[in-house]
């Protein structure tokens, strides 16, 4: 398939022209996953490289994310029919005592654009309600924000509470205005992303290792 | 030769011999002291007291829209609303007891700084993701918007600046931006001067007419490419608070931008929560570094809050003291 003109639009913030572009390929009988895959992930792939070389910033990445998500919604649900699994589930949240929700939310984002499953429990989430949730959706990742420095130690239990509790198998990713990746190594976690674009290759990381 | 503190803080900032550095309080707050009363600050003991303090106060004029907007615009048709929603001649917008307070202030000996703009995304009504999602859009679709937007908030804050600063001699400007993300800021610089800090222009105007020297940019998380284009725009002081402290390192600052950027903080709040050995290399291995260019107050880079020990904090304060005084 064709998939660079769709990456353009993409890349161009256009939201009608990737949705208009994605129906073109489905009507001509292109595989729905292979557009998702070939040129609306690998668009997001290009953002995330644009952002982490510092071309894109936060305005740039969140726009293009809308665009892909207009693209998203032409193919979900050709998607559904096709029975295609998410590339892994992640639970998200704020920590609680902290209710900032702009970085988590634009993590979220980030993950969903690449094709992961992502279950959002807002802020201020407490300990329990994060491993519950990890369990109800059989996640992969308990993705954990916070901007405030007087929640890190909650950061730290919930931490914690993951891998005592969590089975072997499902990883913690760290994230927020004051985590550092020394503080994520020293408190336990597995990953730790200082932005949304980083968040994504350290999700592929940790999923696949 | 003994100063008040506004002396040591104007020649400070003026790169002028002093008695000693200005040692400013970290904002610390009620819980934080009711916690340290059980750790050994003794009661009715005040920390003013037990270390050097130079006293420093902040105006903080009504920068909000008054009444509040039920729902901030999202066109230029609907500016108006905004537009009067910031009457700069409403004395309620002045802080309370003004006429008393400017009597005050002029005979002061402390430092005091007029906070003049609350920044970009308080200015266009960013509290929360949707209002955030918002902008951003708006950022990207309807530039000319966000152009006006920040124009009218300005030429607003340039008013109220003119206000206080008709009455009151300020020794310094704040400008607050809370803009950083963990590793750089939300907006790119182009973006940052376009929309940003050409709006801003008014209110430096207003600080240049009126002879304040010192124009501070307090950012908040990692705002460092962000610094060149300050500097074009007149600001010469950084205060960067809550930051990751390797992309911030002030030293490395200091190195890059020299002495046309004064510096205010600079001390890792980490190493406070950490302990003594943590405090110790902190204080001796940034602060003399600092000291000797100039233009530096050293201070913790944020709110002290009740997860520092007071047996930490004593350490630390006694420290700075012993360093900046050797």
């Amino acid at each position: 398939m064709e998939a660079k003109a769709i990456i353009d639009a993409v890349l161009d913030f256009d939201q009608e022209k990737t949705a208009q572009l994605v129906r073109a390929h489905l009507d001509q009988g292109e595989d729905a996953f292979k557009i998702l895959d070939h040129a609306l992930i690998a668009a997001m792939d290009e953002v995330g490289r644009k952002f982490s070389a510092g071309v894109f910033f936060v305005p740039e990445m969140l726009m293009a994310a809308e665009a892909m998500h207009a693209g998203l919604e032409v193919l979900r649900p050709h998607l559904a029919r096709s029975d295609i699994k998410a590339k892994g589930t992640i639970v998200i949240g704020t920590v609680k005592g902290d209710i900032h929700d702009i970085g988590k939310n634009l993590v979220a984002m980030m993950l969903e654009c690449a094709g992961y499953s992502v279950i959002d429990l807002g802020v201020d989430v407490s300990k329990g309600k994060f491993l519950a949730a990890a369990k109800k959706y059989q996640a992969h990742i308990v993705a954990l924000s916070a901007l405030l420095t007087t929640t890190l130690a909650e950061m730290e239990a919930v931490v914690a509470d993951v891998r005592t509790k969590g089975g072997g198998s499902l990883k913690t990713l760290v994230g927020g205005a004051p985590v550092t990746a020394s503080f994520a190594a020293e408190i336990g976690a597995d990953g730790y992303s200082p932005d949304a674009a980083g968040a994504v290759s350290m999700a592929r990381r940790l999923i696949s290792a | 030769m003994h100063m008040t503190s506004r002396e040591r803080f104007l020649k400070t900032m003026r790169y002028e011999k002093t008695d000693r550095v200005p040692y400013f309080e970290e904002g610390i707050r009620k819980d934080v002291i009711k916690a340290w009363r059980k750790q050994g600050l003794a009661k009715k003991r005040e920390l003013s007291e037990m270390f050097s303090t130079d006293r420093r106060e902040e105006i903080e004029t009504d920068l909000e829209p008054r009444p509040e907007l039920k729902k901030w615009p999202t066109s230029r048709n609907e500016l108006k609303v905004l537009r009067k929603s910031l009457n700069p001649d409403d004395s309620r917008r002045l802080p309370w007891k003004w006429s008393q307070r400017v009597r005050t202030w002029r005979a002061r000996d402390h430092v005091l700084m007029l906070r003049v703009h609350r920044g970009f995304f308080l200015s266009m009504g960013v509290y929360g993701w949707d209002r955030f999602s918002e902008v951003i859009r708006l950022l990207i679709k309807d530039p000319k918007y966000v152009h006006e937007a920040m124009a009218v908030q300005g030429e607003f804050a340039a008013r109220m600046a003119e206000r206080v600063l008709a009455e009151v001699e300020v020794d310094a400007a704040v400008f607050s931006e809370p803009i950083g993300g963990n590793d750089r800021p939300l907006l790119s610089p182009q973006m940052y001067e376009a929309f940003v800090l050409t709006s801003y222009q008014p209110v430096l105007d207003v600080l240049n007419r009126y002879g304040v020297e010192t124009v501070v940019l307090r950012t908040f998380a990692n705002a460092r490419i962000l610094i060149p284009s300050i500097l074009k725009w007149g600001f010469n002081c950084l205060w960067a608070c809550e930051v990751n402290i390797e992309a911030m390192d002030y030293r490395d600052l200091r190195r890059e931008f020299g002495p046309e950027l004064r510096l205010i903080g600079g001390i890792d709040l980490d190493a406070l929560r950490g302990g003594k050995e943590a405090i110790r290399r902190e204080v001796e291995e940034k602060v003399p570094l600092l000291l000797a260019g100039g233009g530096y107050i050293p201070l913790a880079d944020g709110r002290v809050r009740a997860d520092v020990p007071f047996e930490n904090y004593v350490y630390y304060r006694k420290l700075l003291e012993k360093v900046t005084r050797a």
